[in-house]
């Protein structure tokens, strides 16, 4: 026999039926929150052409996407995420007039590489055709919520701006690759060797200093003030009011304790245009989550639609929520009606009214064994 | 308790000679990691924190993923482990190259050059740059065997005084980059347990410019 037909793609799982009920609960709590927020739910194609997620701005690795060809040989690819299909979506099938607020649980695919699984579950929202502070924290603050009511405790939301970066880059004359290698320094606290880069470049002593401060510049609401009085233009300002606004905002939430700010937080930086943020607990070493505004996507799809967003990692939830609490939820119970030929009719009956009380119910002929506690066996006159 | 407990990671051998000498100058109670012992887990309980002894090239993964806060590894094991990690203090011990090593007198670019070497991914990077394609022959030791025995063309690998490299008949031909220990941060524990990290990597950079 061969080995394989025992096995599972490398980075995909199964969920037998206790993983299954765990998986279906933190999705469908998650997906709660993002309904009572005012998000409809959608559902897109498991697989897009390839096009879909080839542009210059978007963070999407061509070697990682797993592709292949529909019967015209055009390139096909599993969604490496939910957000390209959706700009996708909202561009050609929805009126561009109003704000759209849409949700989604699915799963999106890749080549395993490191940590990341081939097969992962998400569930994310994108708030399409507003820019402004309230917008930002509006999507914060619901993933903030959604991480709580999942019963995370301790986390951190940190939140950065990719503006501030760009505003000091602004007029220093740096090429693309040069302008990568810094932003790859500062988004890896690589402050050794970002001072030894910047010594080579020729830039003035005020860009070198706000550029060498970047990767020291987090914590948390202290650093705002920092940020301000450093702020190289009108451009950086502008970034450090914006987080300071939304910052404001989920104070009033009452999330002040899970925020934390990082100006130098700068990942996936050509695809986000403004406040980015992650969700980051102990006991799991990458994030649980991650989003920010990404303006410019919207037009790739030829509909110029202001964006921001976010996606949970619903399988590294599940880590962190079991490793906290062990198992994390009970099995339904599951009534069995043991009934004999002669008796059956009445046996079918009965087990229809439970069904409408909303009992799980299983009618038995042969008298199999259930085992106690979570079968429990009824018998009919 | 154990949730605010700091884990560091160790690379065993040189690197974790060095590692405690920094340590101690920073106030860490290394005294169980210099004990004659097997052991692969050992604590400074005073300090909350936790140490574990792992090979080299696993420092970045236990610390990417999160069991380890903190850890102290090469620049050239960083590099091929390719992981996101902060990178937050040139530790400036363990010193030397990755280099390319061969014949001095072989000519490539004709052909596919073979390239021999423990750091499959830094040797691929480094001939893409260029735009040159490689066959990369993967070992995991005495790499300069390999150009010797016709096994491959080249080698890239660390050298440190070049010592073996001379040795052994062949020569440096070109440096692909400086390699230093370094301390690396899991980027969710920089922020969780930020007072307790930036308090260590204050001390650090203190020794570091008193040594």
């Amino acid at each position: 026999m061969s080995k394989l037909k025992l096995q599972v793609p490398v980075g995909t799982g199964d969920y037998p039926p206790e993983a299954c009920a765990e998986k279906r609960m933190v999705e469908g709590i998650i997906r709660e929150e993002f309904l009572l927020a005012g998000y409809d739910e959608i559902e897109t194609p498991s697989f897009e052409y390839y096009d879909v997620f080839m542009h210059d701005s978007v963070p999407y690795v061509q070697e990682n996407m797993i592709k292949f060809f529909d019967s015209r040989g055009r390139i096909l690819a599993l969604r490496p995420d939910m957000t390209g299909p959706i700009a996708r979506m909202t561009a050609t099938k929805l009126d561009a007039g109003y704000t759209a607020r849409l949700c989604y649980v699915g799963n999106v695919y890749g080549h395993k590489s490191g940590s990341q699984r081939a097969e992962a579950t998400q569930a994310g929202i994108e708030l399409i055709g507003k820019k402004s502070a309230e917008a930002d924290a509006e999507v914060i603050s619901l993933a903030v919520q959604s991480l709580l009511s999942a019963g995370l405790e301790r986390f951190k939301m940190d939140i950065g701006q990719v503006a501030y970066f760009k505003g000091i880059m602004a007029g220093t004359g740096l090429d693309d690759e040069q302008q990568e290698h810094i932003r790859m320094l500062i988004d890896s606290k690589n402050s050794v060797e970002l001072e030894y880069e910047l010594s080579r470049m020729r830039l003035g002593a005020d860009v070198r200093q706000s550029l060498l401060e970047l990767p020291g510049l987090f914590g948390g609401a202290d650093v705002l003030e920092r940020a301000g009085a450093m702020a190289a233009n009108d451009l950086c300002k502008a970034a450090v009011d914006n987080v300071r606004d939304v910052y404001h905002i989920l104070c009033d939430y009452g999330f002040e304790e899970y925020i934390s700010i990082d100006f130098g937080l700068l990942n996936n930086f050509n695809y986000y245009s403004g406040i980015i943020f992650r969700g980051i607990a102990d006991g799991i070493g990458v994030p649980l989550l991650s989003g920010g505004r990404y303006d410019n996507l919207l037009s790739e799809f030829g509909k110029a639609l202001l964006a921001t967003g976010f996606a949970i990692g619903i399988n590294e939830m599940l880590a962190v929520l079991k490793k906290k609490r062990g198992q994390l939820v009970d099995m339904q119970p599951v009534k069995v009606i043991k009934c004999m030929p002669q008796n059956r009719k009445q046996a079918i009956e009965k087990a229809r009214e439970m069904k409408k009380r909303g009992e799980r119910v299983i009618l038995d002929f042969n008298g199999a064994e259930y085992p106690w506690p979570r079968y429990e066996v009824i018998k009919v006159d | 308790m154990i949730e605010d407990m700091m884990t560091i990671a160790l690379a065993k051998g040189r690197l974790a000679k060095n590692a405690i000498k920094l340590m101690d100058m920073c106030g860490i109670d290394t005294s169980a990691l210099k004990e004659d012992s097997r052991k692969l887990i050992m604590y400074d309980h005073k300090n909350n924190i936790r140490f574990i002894l792992v090979k080299p090239t696993d420092v970045p993964v236990y610390v990417h993923r999160g069991v380890a806060d903190i850890g102290v590894a090469g620049k050239d094991t960083l590099l091929e482990a390719g992981l996101p990690l902060y990178e937050m203090l040139d530790l400036r011990f363990g010193a030397c190259k990755v280099c390319v090593a061969g014949y001095a007198d072989v000519v490539c670019g004709q052909e596919i050059t073979k390239v021999a070497t423990k750091y499959p991914r830094i040797a691929k990077m480094f001939y893409d740059q260029r735009g040159e394609d490689i066959e990369i022959i993967k070992l995991n030791g005495s790499i300069e065997l390999a150009p010797i025995l016709g096994l491959s063309d080249v080698i890239v690998d660390i050298v440190e005084s070049g010592d073996t490299i001379r040795e052994n008949g062949l020569s440096v031909l070109e440096d692909i980059c400086d390699v230093s220990a370094r301390l690396v941060v899991n980027q969710v524990s920089l922020k969780t347990k930020q007072e307790q990290i930036k308090d260590y990597i204050g001390k650090m950079k203190g020794a570091l410019e008193n040594a």
